[in-house]
């Protein structure tokens, strides 16, 4: 069971809530009323048939309990039949917007003898669904939440990385230096023919694209499209096209590896990135 | 060096305040709501009735009176058609009026104390509220001949009178 | 073979009234010698009626005679009608009340049967 129906007034709700004692004498309100912030309880209208004995006294409460005081009631409504004939009443009283919280469980309770038929109990109410700013991003006054920014942690700024960064650079360098004066020594005649194989390459590379090229000037002569004096020879001295330094190995046996200048390499990039990370530092 | 002195006037206004008074009276007052519209059924041939046994609908007449003990309620049932079919005979009519809802426990005894004479049922409205009064009405065509077919129309007087 | 008969009491679909105030008028000397005269109020909160009958009657509901702008007012939907009543002095003692009674058009199918009459007691 829960709220039927309701209308809108410029920014407060109205509505009724369904037959609170449709199923029985006694009810839960959080089964009636609609879970609002700042609901209130404007009237309660209801209805029943006190089926009697004329003679007989019966006195009917229709009643619900409030919340923040207990053993009192919010609302009571009392019907005296004693002495009457029985009939159906129907009665409408208004609350003075009365907090929806505050009512407490609702029951209708019957003194002497008599009975209650077909009750009929209904609730108005109201409620402002803006009571809560935050509630809806339309409400007046909503802040939008500020998201939380994760903090994220710059692992070249932890020292042990970086100690290690410098340790496996140190340890690097000196690898490489090994490597090296082993490979000047090994790798010479690797080296005198890997140029020689350039060479070639060079050598069939140049005699293919002269080719190509040649084929080509032959076709655009062919078409008339260069002039005779394109082709004619030049009187400048005679054109090297390739120029190559031999020297077996000799130059690259002359050049020493200078692990202090790998240290102080190493540690100008460190100070370097120390700088650089210091103008993000907050 | 002169100084030129500026003299500023300050300008107060002033918020005049009026009470304007809204007056209004309580006075008794009743007002008469037709609530649920009756039906005749026709249990037989010779016979109209609201009854509820005899298919028909009673209708019910809801009077509002805002001062306790000003008005009394004065209920007329039909005693003639105003509209129906030619008749050639005729119509023999009974009626009678009850308390049918109630917005006090107390006005149950408007059923008790009140007072029948012909047609009409006068309660007395000692409890300010809403009280529903049903209307019984019954005609039957003389000589037990059938009522001819066509629409027939009966009027309820319904009045709230001052005491 | 039963003829069907079409029977209405009355219908109603909805609430509507009219009230008559006050409840006890005064009649009090007008500007004319030997005539009485006093002010009522019709408020018309029925949407099926638009004609009020203005009566004064004796005790036993019998009319008597009076005089105002007209015997009948046409009140539309939630309007309010004031209504002067002149009588003559000696018709005081015998004035008993003055009611305002619903009328309907004789052309116009009513669709309320309720005749509803108010009446104000003469003070």
């Amino acid at each position: 069971m829960v709220y039927s129906h309701f209308s809108y007034s410029s920014d407060i709700v109205f509505g009724q809530s369904l037959n609170a004692a449709s199923d029985g004498m006694r009810w839960v309100m959080t089964n009636v009323l609609p879970q609002q912030m700042g609901l209130e309880v404007t009237n309660v209208l209801y209805r029943y048939t006190a089926v009697k004995d004329p003679d007989t006294g019966m006195i009917v409460y229709v009643q619900n309990e409030d919340t923040a005081n207990e053993g009192e009631y919010v609302f009571r409504s009392v019907d005296d039949w004693s002495g009457l004939p029985g009939n159906t009443i129907t009665k409408s009283i208004p609350v003075n917007a009365i907090l929806g919280s505050r009512f407490g469980d609702g029951e209708i309770v019957v003194e002497g003898e008599g009975r209650v038929d077909d009750p009929f109990i209904v609730y108005s109410y109201r409620f402002d669904p803006c009571f809560n700013p935050q509630s809806s991003p339309d409400c007046e006054g909503f802040i939008p939440p500020i998201p939380d920014i994760p903090e994220v942690a710059d692992p070249l700024e932890d020292d042990y990385v970086q100690d290690e960064i410098d340790r496996k650079a140190v340890m690097r360098s000196e690898e490489d230096e090994e490597e090296e004066r082993e490979g000047v020594v090994e790798g010479s005649e690797e080296d005198l023919e890997k140029q020689m194989l350039e060479e070639r390459l060079g050598i069939a590379m140049e005699s293919s694209l002269a080719a190509m090229d040649n084929a080509t000037e032959m076709a655009l002569a062919n078409m008339n499209v260069f002039p005779n004096s394109y082709s004619a020879s030049l009187t400048s001295p005679e054109y090297v096209s390739k120029a190559y330094i031999s020297d077996n190995g000799t130059l690259v046996k002359t050049l020493v590896r200078q692990s202090r200048g790998i240290r102080m390499n190493n540690a100008q990039d460190k100070l370097h990135r120390a700088l650089v990370r210091s103008q993000f530092e907050r | 060096m002169f100084r030129k002195l500026l003299v500023c006037a300050v300008f107060s206004a002033s918020v005049a305040a009026e009470n304007v008074p809204i007056n209004g009276t309580v006075e008794g007052n009743c007002i008469v709501v037709p609530d649920t519209s009756g039906v005749y059924g026709n249990p037989s041939a010779d016979v109209l009735s609201t009854a509820a046994t005899d298919g028909g609908v009673l209708p019910v007449v809801r009077y509002d009176v805002v001062l306790a003990d000003y008005y009394k309620a004065v209920i007329t049932t039909p005693t003639s058609f105003s509209q129906s079919p030619g008749l050639a005979d005729t119509v023999a009519w009974t009626g009678s009026a009850a308390v049918h809802e109630v917005s006090d426990a107390g006005m149950s005894a408007y059923d008790t104390n009140k007072i029948e004479y012909n047609a009409t049922t006068e309660f007395d409205l000692t409890i300010a509220g809403s009280t529903w009064f049903e209307m019984e009405s019954k005609a039957e065509y003389g000589g037990d001949k059938p009522f001819p077919g066509g629409n027939y129309t009966a009027m309820v007087e319904a009045n709230c009178i001052a005491k | 073979m039963r003829n069907s008969l079409l029977l209405l009491l009355f219908l109603s679909g909805y609430a509507s009234a009219h009230s008559w105030t006050p409840t006890y008028p005064v009649f009090k000397p007008s500007y004319m010698d030997k005539v009485l005269e006093t002010e009522m109020l019709l408020f018309n909160k029925r949407k099926d009626v638009e004609y009020f009958e203005v009566m004064v009657t004796d005790e036993e509901f019998n009319k008597l005679p009076f005089v105002s702008t007209n015997r009948i007012y046409k009140a539309s939907y939630l309007e309010r009608v004031k209504v002067q009543i002149f009588i003559r002095e000696e018709m005081l003692f015998k004035a008993m009340y003055i009611c305002s009674r619903s009328r309907f058009l004789k052309q116009e199918i009513p669709t309320n049967m309720v005749s509803s009459r108010i009446c104000s007691k003469i003070r």
